[in-house]
């Protein structure tokens, strides 16, 4: 989750027990309805020791669905549990997911034409487990129960459960190559035997680890091959694949770097031969200035194409310039074209998102934003209309308990 | 410098051809994808869930309808 990712590292000292925690609130709105749109009020703690943690994390999701340009929103609250415990080489892991709806949403389920369910949520515990072997090498395991609160239009329970396990085993070499086996099983039943399904995979990977050029440039590159078993939604079966992936990245000054990142994979379908599956490449710049102020500037620019059974395209703008004592002034404009089921439109719709706004850090104990957007998009004649985003996030520190 | 000015001409010849395609399975970008959940959301198949930080897509359970290529922030599903 977001707040995992926002959250700085804490390094605990020795012996110690510390507490930490994050509060964010995020809100969208905009002129498409009446209605608010989507407010997501999030709280993350966390007590560590030297040898053990335990995490806390809540999301509450308040949303709707309206709108010209349907939200799909859910409301509802997803809290999660997070603990570990480290023996010299060996790490356990316990996990619970709780997630409830507010308001039943639909799900479809089976083969198509798929039946309509109504779910209320889930519970998920599950665990894992990380061994640290001498010579770089890695093993993990984890396995995870899914309980779905889940019932049909007459209000029969589905009793629709999912078990899942997998895991991986990675070696780094000393010529610094990368070995990765993956596996992962899933196996969902229920009490109509229609609904139940199974599929499994196992990849086999090699990749480097940066490689240094000249001229401050460095490349990785990953191959892979996963087999896969089961069926598709259609009854077919799942195709093989191997991925196939390139990334470059030139910093030709500190304040400048830019890199291209090129995917490429192709499906294996058993008696039927190969066909090309995906094709992606990307291109990124960013420029960093002012880097002694108290929030440095930057300016990023990204592009993305890619190729499958659909195509996508997708070019963004954003920038952060620092303008006094953690205030700053937000910059950012996405230019997209996506495949869509939205009425009206085009089956592939492009839409153009251009917006400013103000943001103020107060170290990294505050954060507070808000972004003005004007939103244009193809449906049956060109729509536009404005949208309003904004979050507040605290964090209060490192408390030694 | 040369290599990587080769990598770049790849990748706009990549841009400029549309290769025949034949994929039932989504791809999610892992460098891109931040664990937002958005595509977790707007999934009416229940086909998506968040593990540790990157969406995972059940293939049996996907119908390809792309509401989550359409929704994710990143791009990063396609």
């Amino acid at each position: 989750m977001r707040a995992l990712l926002l959250l700085p590292i804490v390094a605990a000292m020795a012996g110690a027990t510390v507490f930490e925690q994050l509060a964010v609130v995020d809100f969208r709105s905009d002129s498409l309805s009446p209605s608010p749109a989507r407010t997501e009020i999030e709280w993350f703690g966390r007590v560590a020791g030297d040898m053990w943690w335990v995490e806390l994390e809540d999301s509450y999701l308040l949303s709707d669905s309206g709108g010209l340009v349907p939200r799909w929103n859910r409301t509802g609250n997803d809290l999660r549990f997070d603990g570990g415990v480290r023996l010299e080489t060996i790490t356990v892991s316990p996990d619970l997911r709780w997630v409830s709806r507010s308001e039943s949403d639909s799900l479809l389920l089976g083969e198509a034409p798929s039946s309509l369910l109504e779910q209320k949520g889930y519970i998920r515990p599950g665990g894992s487990i990380e061994l640290n072997l001498p010579g770089e090498v890695h093993l993990s395991g984890f396995g995870r129960t899914w309980m779905r609160d889940l019932s049909d239009e007459k209000g029969v329970e589905a009793g629709w459960s999912t078990d899942s396990f997998g895991g991986t085993l990675s070696w780094t070499s000393p010529l610094g190559v990368i070995l990765d086996v993956d596996g992962l099983s899933y196996s969902h039943t229920a009490d109509s035997p229609e609904l139940d399904t199974e599929w499994s995979s196992l990849q086999v990977g090699l990749g480097t680890r940066p490689l240094s050029l000249p001229a401050r440039t460095q490349i990785m590159a990953s191959a892979g091959y996963r087999f896969n078993d089961g069926e598709d939604y259609l009854g077919d079966p799942l195709s093989n694949r191997v991925n196939l992936r390139l990334r470059a990245v030139q910093t030709p000054r500190p304040t400048f770097s830019y890199n291209v990142t090129l995917t490429t994979s192709f499906d294996n379908h058993h008696q039927e031969g190969w066909t090309q599956a995906t094709t992606a490449g990307g291109v990124r710049a960013a420029v960093t200035f002012d880097r002694g102020a108290t929030v440095p500037s930057n300016v990023v620019l990204g592009g993305m194409y890619t190729v499958s059974a659909i195509s996508t395209a997708r070019f963004e703008l954003s920038s952060r310039l620092h303008v006094y004592r953690g205030l700053s002034v937000l910059l950012d404009g996405t230019f997209r074209r996506t495949p869509t089921d939205v009425p009206g439109a085009p089956a592939e719709r492009r839409s153009a998102t251009l917006g400013s706004g103000l943001e103020y850090r107060l170290g990294s104990y505050v954060r507070a934003w808000a972004l003005i957007e004007h939103n244009r998009t193809e449906l049956s004649e060109n729509e536009a209309w404005g949208s309003m985003r904004g979050g507040l996030e605290l964090y209060p520190g490192v408390v030694l308990l | 410098m040369t290599r990587f000015a080769s990598a770049f001409l790849l990748l706009l010849l990549l841009c400029c051809c549309k290769a025949p395609t034949d994929s039932t399975q989504l791809m999610v970008d892992g460098d891109l994808c931040y664990g937002c959940g958005r595509c977790e959301e707007v999934c009416p198949y229940g086909a998506i869930e968040v593990v540790d930080g990157d969406a995972v897509i059940d293939p049996t359970l996907c119908h390809l309808c792309y509401r989550c290529v359409e929704e994710c922030p990143k791009g990063a599903i396609y």
